[in-house]
């Protein structure tokens, strides 16, 4: 697994789709340090597994299916709650998240966490509805029903909550 | 999806750029060390069971979960980790280790009801490891192996070996409700020790990692010494926080 090789396979495959990866997270945790955190971790397990994966026609897909799970299992939860309570962390020097999106990942934590999963496998990386019924395996039907009751469930909480893009524009979300 | 939707989407995209992420050498490395330690801990594991297996106290098994795709799949699904498995110290996605501890040789005496437990009333049944992202924890499973309820309070305090053979307390913060647990006779009850996973996220050079310790030759302190077989603790970042007992149902 540690060749030179392979490493450097490892490396491209993580510039090439790693920024994908952690705003895939991102939109779903609507967390900065737990994107990053979550993201860094499946990508540590990629590697550990590379000799397999990196073969693999769809190893983004592998990637993202680890990090999903990894946002959700119960040692994050124990982990995020533990952070706040001790807040031991020093937070990352990041920039803050824009309104819009603040508005949007409240939005989506509104939603059912696989309806929350098509929502941002389609609309955030503009994966088709065959691509994420496989990666979440679901039949195709499925993956319909959901991004049309997520759709129309983003859609009824931000026409309560409208964004200061939409605001501004002055249209609201249909 | 309405063009506003996208708006925001496309906002989401811009603030995760800014989202910091590792240069892809050093999760390599991380990799690498996890790799390198679960080999060691599972090396430990196996002469301890050749050792125990010699004297007649007891065995060993090592549980792998299942190994990750076979290459050539036509999807993640069919190798994904489950969530509830996912231990990065674990040897792989989705694989628990058991280190299973040696057993007391005997019972110990009948005590009145209700008595805070003892080590001599508990037999640890397991200590499996677990985790995801970050944080690493081990679960102590114990069986209260006497004839009498006894409680247990808290967190327990955690005490090792140092490498010049002097005992000395783990520092933990304790975690969890403070109510005592009752602890009927043949039932199991548990506490869960989580670490940080070598750097979790930290910058190594952060305040948080500037006193790196590995723990071994572990007890918990339950009423005396409750020897806690196998396990090490390798702490890079922050500290040990151990969660106070719950019982397991069943």
């Amino acid at each position: 697994m540690s060749s030179n090789v392979s490493g450097r396979d490892f490396d491209d495959f993580y510039r090439a789709t790693a920024r994908r990866v952690v705003g895939y997270v991102y939109a779903l945790t609507g967390d900065q340090g737990e994107a990053q955190d979550v993201t860094q971790e499946a990508y540590i397990r990629a590697w550990r597994h590379w000799s397999r994966i990196g073969d693999f026609e769809h190893a983004e897909s592998w990637v993202r299916l680890v990090a999903a799970r990894l946002a959700t299992d119960r040692w994050r939860r124990l982990r995020r709650r533990q952070s706040i309570e001790a807040a031991e962390r020093p937070p990352e020097p990041v920039a803050p998240p824009s309104e819009d999106t603040v508005l949007l990942a409240r939005a989506l934590k509104t939603l059912p966490v696989h309806q929350r999963q098509a929502v941002c496998l389609h609309y955030l990386l503009d994966l088709p509805v065959g691509d994420i019924a496989r990666e979440l395996g679901v039949p195709a039907g499925t993956v319909k029903s959901w991004l049309s009751r997520g759709r129309a469930a983003l859609a009824e909480y931000l026409g309560r909550s409208p964004s200061p893009t939409l605001r501004k524009e002055g249209n609201g979300v249909r | 999806m309405s063009a506003d939707l996208d708006q925001l989407f496309t906002k989401v995209r811009a603030d995760a750029d800014h989202v910091p992420l590792a240069a892809p050498s050093r999760l390599r490395e991380a990799g690498d060390r996890r790799a390198r330690r679960n080999r060691l801990a599972a090396v430990t594991v196996v002469a301890a069971a050749v050792v125990l297996g010699t004297v007649g106290v007891g065995a060993a098994v090592i549980r792998q979960g299942p190994p990750p795709a076979p290459s050539g799949s036509s999807g993640p699904s069919p190798f994904a980790p489950s969530p509830s498995s996912a231990g990065p110290s674990s040897g792989g996605v989705g694989g628990l280790g058991t280190v299973p501890p040696s057993s007391p040789p005997s019972s110990p005496p009948a005590r009145a009801a209700g008595a805070a437990c003892r080590a001599g009333d508990l037999k640890v049944e397991s200590i499996t490891s677990g985790g995801a992202s970050g944080s690493t924890g081990y679960t102590v499973t114990v069986t209260n192996r006497s004839a009498t309820m006894c409680k247990l309070a808290g967190a327990p305090a955690l005490k090792w070996i140092k490498p010049n053979g002097s005992p000395a307390t783990i520092p933990t913060t304790s975690q969890g409700r403070s109510d005592p647990v009752a602890l009927q006779p043949g039932k199991r009850a548990e506490f869960i020790i989580v670490i940080t996973n070598g750097f979790g996220g930290y910058d190594p050079s952060s305040p948080a990692c500037a006193n790196p310790v590995t723990y071994r030759r572990i007890s918990a302190v339950v009423g005396g010494s409750l020897t806690l077989t196998g396990l090490v603790l390798d702490v890079r970042c922050d500290g040990v926080r151990v969660t106070t007992w719950t019982t397991v149902a069943g």
